[in-house]
């Protein structure tokens, strides 16, 4: 692997154009958001409208917000790490389940959250809930819970693009990320659930079309799928394994080594999906669907979730193909520079700045998704139920400083300590099955809390 | 080897029928709501 090493020494050396270009495909993403946030504002005069807009969004604009929803910095950057360090095993967890994930949320529990919202008037994803169990205490409770879990989740979105930043343009990531996160601030300040909801199809839009074009640039590169897979096989024959025999069977390698657990790559993937508190409270601002508007959200859905997330495994297939095992070695990044790296070789600077204002777009839309989510339950499921009497404006003002607070302490946490990313997904995945159970008909609040807590 | 291949296009088409068969159920029953 000698020429790999040579190809990951250039690819280490700084390039300063790559910054240069990485600032103008990031800058021109967060100038258009910001220009939909402030085209927005006079949806987000008041604190209802601020939360959840009108209730006129339509098909496209909904399903391109919930495919970047569901699509994190994870999806866009560490899926390809994971087939890139473990093979065709890995497949099963980089995303492969993805629309057996995201179908469910807007089969069942998105329609029935537009319901919720269209008829009874629900702001958040938790006042559904109180609707749903008639109890105001389901409400905070399920508040603090989704808090609780999310702002662990918002910590990895930051994590991403601090990754990407870095194995471009070899900077520091802390300008990058604090002007990002000050863009996001303003935006959804501005705009409110509308211009942050216009932002997300954007950003959902940009990402589907940077992993799909990274995919098959990546194919053609290594010579198609046949020559892939004799790369691959050339290197280590137990990379081309549909399951890894050779590793663990418990532990860390389970999800690649053994048949229990490849299924429940297949289960985390259905429970995440399906009641993610940010991707269901895309159905909040929804107009009234008719057949047509259906079709239209499921295929805007399927286009940004679908072929571009299962071309993400292939991508990282690819760069190990290209790159052997010499990213391995790089810390404490690893894995994670399987696209980004690829990209700068296979696709020179246009991919390459495509592609990482394409995981930006993926990092920035979960994050902000869930801080509106976050804001919305403190000021909306927690003091607004206890206290109705505080007045419209207070709450107005009060919702746009806590997504301040909802974003610097992610922010914070990210540079101050980086924890590993895996748990906070384990964690996530049972804040979406709880969701998912509160709206099946005739389940119980505590109940399902029990069921969570045996799991 | 190709079996790898193979098992990455049978996930794509059934993950496409899937979605498929969820819209018309879904989409069938719409009178309902």
């Amino acid at each position: 692997m000698i020429e790999a090493s040579n190809i990951v020494k250039t690819l280490l050396a700084p390039d300063k154009s790559y910054a240069l270009w990485a600032i103008v495909g990031i800058g021109l993403m967060l100038l258009v958001c910001i220009t939909v946030g402030f085209l927005s504002r006079k949806q987000a005069k008041s604190f209802e409208s601020f939360l959840s807009g009108h209730n006129d969004i339509g098909p496209i604009v909904t399903g391109l917000a919930l495919g970047a929803t569901w699509l994190s910095g994870w999806a866009a950057l560490g899926m390809m790490g994971i087939t890139y360090s473990f093979g065709w095993s890995g497949m099963w967890f980089a995303g492969i389940w993805t629309i057996v994930g995201i179908m469910p949320c807007l089969f069942f529990t998105g329609e029935k959250m537009q319901m919720y919202s269209q008829k009874f008037g629900a702001k958040t994803v938790s006042e559904a809930l109180c609707i749903r169990f008639d109890s105001k205490v389901v409400q905070s409770l399920s508040a603090l819970i989704m808090i609780f879990f999310m702002i662990l989740y918002a910590v990895g979105q930051f994590k991403a693009g601090a990754t990407i930043w870095y194995a471009v343009t070899k900077l520091p990531a802390l300008w990058c990320l604090l002007i990002s996160g000050v863009v996001v601030f303003i935006y959804m300040v501005v705009g409110g659930y509308t211009g942050t909801q216009w932002s997300l199809a954007i950003q959902g839009a940009i990402l589907g079309i940077a992993c799909f074009a990274l995919g098959i640039v990546s194919l053609i590169f290594v010579g198609g799928p046949t020559a892939l897979n004799m790369k691959l096989a050339a290197e280590n024959p137990a990379l081309i394994n549909l399951i890894r025999d050779d590793l663990p069977k418990v532990g860390n390698a389970q999800l690649f080594s053994s048949p229990v657990g490849v299924l429940a790559t297949l289960f985390i993937f259905l429970t995440m999906a399906t009641g993610f508190p940010h991707n269901v409270a895309r159905f909040v601002g929804m107009k009234k669907l008719n057949k047509k508007d259906f079709f239209l959200v499921t295929l805007m859905v399927f286009l940004v979730a679908g072929p571009p997330i299962f071309l993400n495994a292939i991508t990282g297939l690819c760069s190990r193909a290209v790159f052997g095992q010499e990213l391995l070695n790089i810390n404490p990044w690893k894995g994670d520079l399987a696209a980004p790296f690829l990209a700068m070789v296979a696709g020179g600077k246009p991919l390459t700045i495509l592609y990482v204002t394409g995981v930006f777009a993926a990092a920035l839309s979960t994050l902000s998704a869930m801080i509106m989510v976050m804001a919305g339950n403190v000021t909306r499921d927690i003091i607004y139920i206890w206290r109705p009497q505080t007045s419209s404006s207070t709450l107005l003002k009060l919702t746009k400083v806590f997504i301040g607070i909802f974003l610097f302490i992610p922010f914070y946490w990210a540079f101050k300590n980086t924890p590993p990313y895996l748990p906070y997904l384990w964690d996530t995945l049972l804040l979406g099955w709880e969701v998912f159970l509160s709206f099946v008909q005739r389940s119980h609040f505590i109940g399902n809390e029990l069921l969570l807590l045996g799991l | 080897m190709d079996k790898n291949w193979a098992t990455w296009w049978i996930v794509v088409v059934l993950s496409t029928v899937f979605t498929i068969v969820g819209l018309i159920l879904r989409i069938r029953g719409w009178k309902n709501d």
